[in-house]
């Protein structure tokens, strides 16, 4: 889904990747005790290792992990118990294993996927725009920067009219420029809203798939038992 | 809504995602209810005033603000309900009020409620869900309060900012507004 997240070479289907993402949230929020939590977090990041998301989950707990320590550790220093700041940890966690599933999903497949489901195609275009742009205009930003280091524009942030004048309006300018070609690009390429779509390569189902739902509802009952 | 206006909607939604990503881990380990929203308030006006100012129907902030949430959806869907409820609760005020985003102080009420908005919002989903952070939203009212404040000023100031970018690329023959 997002840029430098490491996939794998069979992610699940989209949809069940929604599925187990809203279910490892929902139900994680709902356990009361540390112990608890973090037993059904290491069941499912168990889970998800062996259906091949160990690269993806490293990534992002290398990224997470630091905040939730600085978060827990303030909590505790602010005078949360240690439960108390274990569970902030913990659901902080949380937040990270429920989007391992749906993060790796490409966001062509999730289009695709959407598509096939019934999703109004307007949904289906915008999300797979949105998704796909987050980089690209990450890029263009550092593009902007760059332009003005080459031409030797001192900028500083705490000076408004810079900010205004050297980052906002050309960043601004850009997007909509890139709007309008991407707007045209979709016209003439016979995008159209009134018509149904069609899917070039559907998104099918797999085995690999129902063996994770399985896995996961196993885990569920579990969680439910404790 | 023509496809160029959901093509640009999509586009206002991807860079209100990445202000989001670059701007919300700054002050995530601050442990102050609110404040997420208010580093990228000032963005979310400006984008949001942008969006309104070219699209100029009932539905414009709501459409961004749910792709945001959408993408925010694939890591957790309390942050996709805190922006929807936001957008919802912004649209309903301006439908109330102007009917539409026809007159620039619709696009500056719209754009500029929608950033504090989302601390109210929070504040519902945490009832909905319960634990303890509803506890602190309700332990510290006064720090909300300066949250809800600053928040505000920000993004009314970003929706002022958007709506002067807007007038400015609109002479320029750059953004075509309705």
């Amino acid at each position: 889904m997002f840029s430098g997240i490491d996939r794998p070479r069979q992610p699940l289907h989209p949809m069940a990747g929604l599925i187990l993402s809203f279910l490892t949230l929902t139900l994680g929020l709902a356990l009361g005790q540390p112990l608890n939590l973090y037993l059904f977090m290491a069941s499912l990041a168990l889970l998800y290792l062996v259906a091949g998301y160990g690269r993806t989950m490293v990534r992002v707990f290398r990224l997470l992990g630091v905040i939730a320590l600085v978060v827990a550790g303030l909590a505790y220093l602010a005078g949360d118990s240690v439960a108390g700041s274990l569970m902030t940890l913990g659901r902080i966690a949380l937040v990270g294993l429920s989007s391992v599933p749906l993060i790796s999903v490409h966001p062509t497949q999730l289009s695709r996927a959407l598509t096939q489901a019934g999703c109004p195609r307007i949904i289906a275009l915008a999300l797979l725009i949105t998704i796909r742009f987050v980089p690209v205009l990450a890029s263009e930003m550092q593009r902007i920067r760059e332009a003005m280091t080459i031409r030797g524009v001192r900028f500083h942030w705490t000076n408004l009219r810079h900010v205004y004048r050297a980052l906002l309006l050309p960043l601004v300018v850009r997007l909509i420029n890139i709007s309008d070609l991407l707007a045209l690009s979709v016209e003439t390429r016979g995008f159209s809203l009134s018509e149904r779509g069609t899917v070039y390569k559907p998104v099918r189902w797999r085995l690999k798939d129902a063996l994770v739902g399985m896995a996961f509802a196993g885990v569920i009952a579990g969680a439910l038992v404790l | 809504m023509k496809t160029r206006d959901i093509v640009f909607l999509a586009i206002m939604a991807a860079a209100v995602t990445l202000v989001g990503f670059l701007t919300i881990p700054l002050v995530l380990a601050i442990p102050i209810p609110g404040v997420r929203s208010v580093p990228a308030a000032l963005f979310y006006g400006l984008l949001l005033a942008l969006g309104a100012l070219k699209v100029r129907r009932i539905g414009s902030i709501l459409a961004i603000a749910a792709l945001n949430g959408l993408v925010l959806l694939m890591m957790s869907w309390i942050m996709f309900l805190n922006n929807v409820i936001a957008a919802l609760i912004v649209e309903l005020i301006v439908w109330l009020l102007f009917r539409g985003y026809q007159k620039e102080r619709a696009i500056l009420l719209g754009a500029g409620l929608y950033a504090p908005l989302t601390i109210p919002a929070n504040l519902l989903v945490a009832i909905f869900i319960g634990g303890e952070y509803l506890g602190q939203l309700l332990a510290t009212p006064w720090l909300v309060a300066l949250m809800l404040l600053a928040a505000g000023v920000l993004g009314f100031a970003g929706a002022f900012l958007g709506l002067r970018i807007g007038k400015e690329l609109n002479k320029a023959g750059i953004l075509k507004t309705a």
